[in-house]
């Protein structure tokens, strides 16, 4: 089996290509009390941002709440941001966090993906849930390092160089950290229950 | 089971590129091993992003959803109060430093002298901005009128219209009659105001639209005048923490507050402020959530409250976040509320538990914390019985046994309270009423009972989880309200 390349979220990543100086402005016309100034920046990443969310929690209500909850924080938070860093970087981290958080704090018979599950066979469907369920647990238990390079590379469909410049890592560490987190998820998913 | 080597073949699989015998292994693999299946499945999931095979769209009101969210909190501040000031003055200082430079001729073209006037007109404008705003916090400009009051717990928020910095861009024509005024002239005689101005950081802190408009809240501002004036208060805005959160709404409220003020102005407050646990704690948002609340705000005004903070076990259970968390419930707030409970606070033996050594150890107590904080003791301060109980005069002359205070504190009895049984037992009615008993209350008073409970056998039998249990039952209450009871106790133990 080879890894599918998506086609469909190509249009997510002109974002992450926005300039750092653009990003810069607009964070400091916010600090100044400019509240609009922060609306660009929503525009600009909710989309990919809700779409990790999404994934990563399998129910679009509580995605959305995450992603609202995430810029919420990232707004009040935001004399905090390094602005060395890309935006994206910053307030991904914080998304992440709150979808762990959901995760965590889940009731294990909760019911997930009923928004998401494909309408065809309903056993395949149940078995599909399941497995998606597993996964999330699995990611759980990773490393944050781990996580982030997995949730970029697979949930965001970044490239290893989207990635690197999100992480500020250089990517040959995204490639090795992605060799890591998924033998690790192999080890994981193999002892996790059916 | 699957070996490494499985696990291997499974992880290549994912990224690619396996080769023809590798592929037949798998294939293999996957043919005999349902948890070789289960596992390539789960990955290829992931791998897949978890797709379903449907494109996830945003909801289409997302971004405005988000917006209007925004506009309800409060601005993100860049800093610190304090550190935001030393940035603003480091900007005002090298503006001035430029204006002197060029005064000195360090630059004689026409361009640097008009930069230069700019510069002074800038300069004089923000001065202006701290004068006026200083004169009408104190009542010099507009001149004092009746019903605009500034007083300490004044409710009405000041009426005068806020300077924006728009509003003081003077041109050349417009310095210059401002320092012709006599209004000026009042400024420049005025020590007070002079001093004011002499502080670069004070300057800078003026050009903050926002900080203005608190400012014009003769209520805040007296909270700060009082800040000002105190070496122990000014440390505590020293700390980033607790300057930050400065910028919420509710912790300037409570700054407002009659009795948060005479707490500021109590001296015992003060020295406790200088405590970074305590500081912390007044920092955190549970404990700006809780001053929201009249009812807390109302504790701290008391005197006996006020004194407990000078104690470092006080604050470090201050400092405790549970406790804090605690302080927020609905159950601890109508305690509060409680006219007997308000009144039991000042009662000379509640004051004198909260300043026993002995006592504020036990406040200290993780776990006596803890068991405070629990929601079977909450429900049971809420508990109309239980709280006439405590404010009884015999148990408050209770408190003011010292070896009763001792025991209360002993180890013995933090894991007694905090025992489910115990906690069960709070909750039972039968116990209620027999606490609200006055014949019990009166055993409990008797230096009998409290011999009894001070008795390390006593303590040693409420370990018993059997003897907890019983306290459970209806009847074993109402027999520990038979005085007879109490001497039982007592000789139980000789």
């Amino acid at each position: 089996m080879c890894y599918k390349s998506r086609s469909n979220f190509s249009g997510t990543f002109v974002y992450l290509q926005v300039s750092t100086e653009d990003e810069d402005g607009l964070i400091g016309r916010c600090l100044d009390g400019d509240r609009a100034a922060f609306e660009p920046l929503v525009e600009r990443y909710h989309g990919p941002l809700f779409r990790v969310a999404a994934r990563l929690l399998g129910d679009r209500e509580e995605a959305r709440d995450a992603t609202q909850t995430a810029f919420l924080k990232a707004y009040q938070a935001l004399a905090s941001c390094d602005r060395q860093r890309k935006f994206f970087s910053w307030i991904y981290r914080i998304l992440v966090n709150e979808c762990l958080n959901t995760l965590r704090a889940r009731r294990p018979m909760q019911a997930l993906d009923q928004d998401l599950a494909a309408p065809a066979d309903k056993a395949d469907a149940v078995a599909s849930a399941e497995t998606r369920k597993r996964v999330r647990r699995a990611l759980l238990e990773l490393s944050t390092e781990q996580r982030d390079v997995i949730v970029l590379r697979h949930f965001a469909e970044m490239s290893y160089e989207q990635v690197a410049a999100a992480l500020k890592i250089p990517e040959k560490t995204v490639k090795s950290r992605l060799f890591s987190a998924r033998q690790r998820l192999c080890e994981l998913l193999a002892g996790a229950r059916i | 089971m699957l070996d490494r080597h499985d696990l291997e073949l499974l992880r290549r699989d994912l990224e690619g590129g396996l080769t023809p015998a590798e592929a037949t292994r798998l294939e293999a693999l996957l043919a005999s091993s349902s948890e070789a299946r289960s596992t390539a499945m789960a990955l290829r999931s992931m791998a897949d992003g978890l797709e379903t095979g449907e494109t996830i769209e945003p909801h289409k009101d997302a971004v405005t959803a988000i917006m209007a969210r925004i506009q309800g909190l409060p601005h993100p501040r860049r800093q610190g109060f304090i550190p935001a000031l030393r940035a603003t003055a480091a900007r005002a200082t090298a503006a001035l430093r430029e204006v002197s430079g060029v005064a000195t001729g360090a630059g004689s073209r026409m361009e640097d002298v008009m930069s230069s006037r700019s510069k002074i007109v800038w300069g004089i404008s923000a001065a202006a901005v701290v004068v006026l705003v200083g004169l009408w916090f104190g009542g010099v400009v507009p001149p004092q009128q009746e019903g605009a009051d500034a007083t300490i717990g004044a409710a009405k928020r000041y009426q005068a219209p806020q300077i924006a910095a728009k509003d003081v861009q003077l041109g050349d024509t417009q310095a210059q009659a401002f320092m012709q005024s006599e209004t000026f002239d009042r400024i420049l005689k005025d020590p007070n105001t002079r001093k004011l101005l002499s502080s670069a950081e004070m300057r800078a802190m003026f050009a903050d639209a926002e900080l203005r408009s608190a400012l014009a809240d003769p209520a805040f501002a007296a909270a700060l005048q009082r800040i000002a004036g105190s070496a122990g208060l000014s440390q505590m805005f020293s700390d980033g923490d607790l300057a930050a959160a400065l910028s919420s709404a509710q912790l300037r409220s409570a700054l407002a507050d009659a009795n948060m003020q005479a707490a500021l102005a109590d001296d015992a407050v003060e020295a406790a402020l200088a405590d970074s646990a305590l500081r912390s704690a007044f920092s955190s948002a549970a404990m700006r959530a809780a001053l929201a609340d009249a009812n807390l705000r109302a504790a701290f005004g008391k005197a006996s409250i006020r004194q407990a903070l000078a104690s470092a076990e006080f604050r470090s259970a201050l400092a405790d976040p549970a406790l804090r968390a605690s302080l927020n419930s609905a159950a601890l707030k109508a305690a509060f509320s409680d006219d007997d409970v308000q009144t039991a606070l000042s009662h000379a033996g509640i004051q004198a538990a909260f300043s026993d050594a002995a006592f504020q150890s036990a406040l200290a107590d993780a776990e006596m914390r803890a068991a405070l904080a629990a929601p079977a003791m909450q429900s049971a301060l809420a508990d109309a019985n239980i709280r006439a109980a405590l404010t009884s005069a015999e148990l408050q002359g209770a408190f003011a046994d010292a070896a009763l205070r001792s025991a209360l504190a002993s180890a013995e009895m933090r894991d007694a309270l905090a025992s489910s049984e115990l906690q069960s037992a709070l909750s039972s009615p039968a116990l209620r009423s027999a606490l609200a008993d006055a014949s019990l209350r009166s055993a409990l008073a008797s230096a009998e009972m409290r011999a009894a409970l001070s008795s390390a056998a006593f303590r040693a039998a409420m370990q018993s989880a059997a003897l907890r249990s019983a306290l459970q039952d209806a009847n074993f209450a109402a027999a520990l309200s038979q005085a007879s009871f109490a001497s039982a106790l007592a000789k139980a133990d000789q």
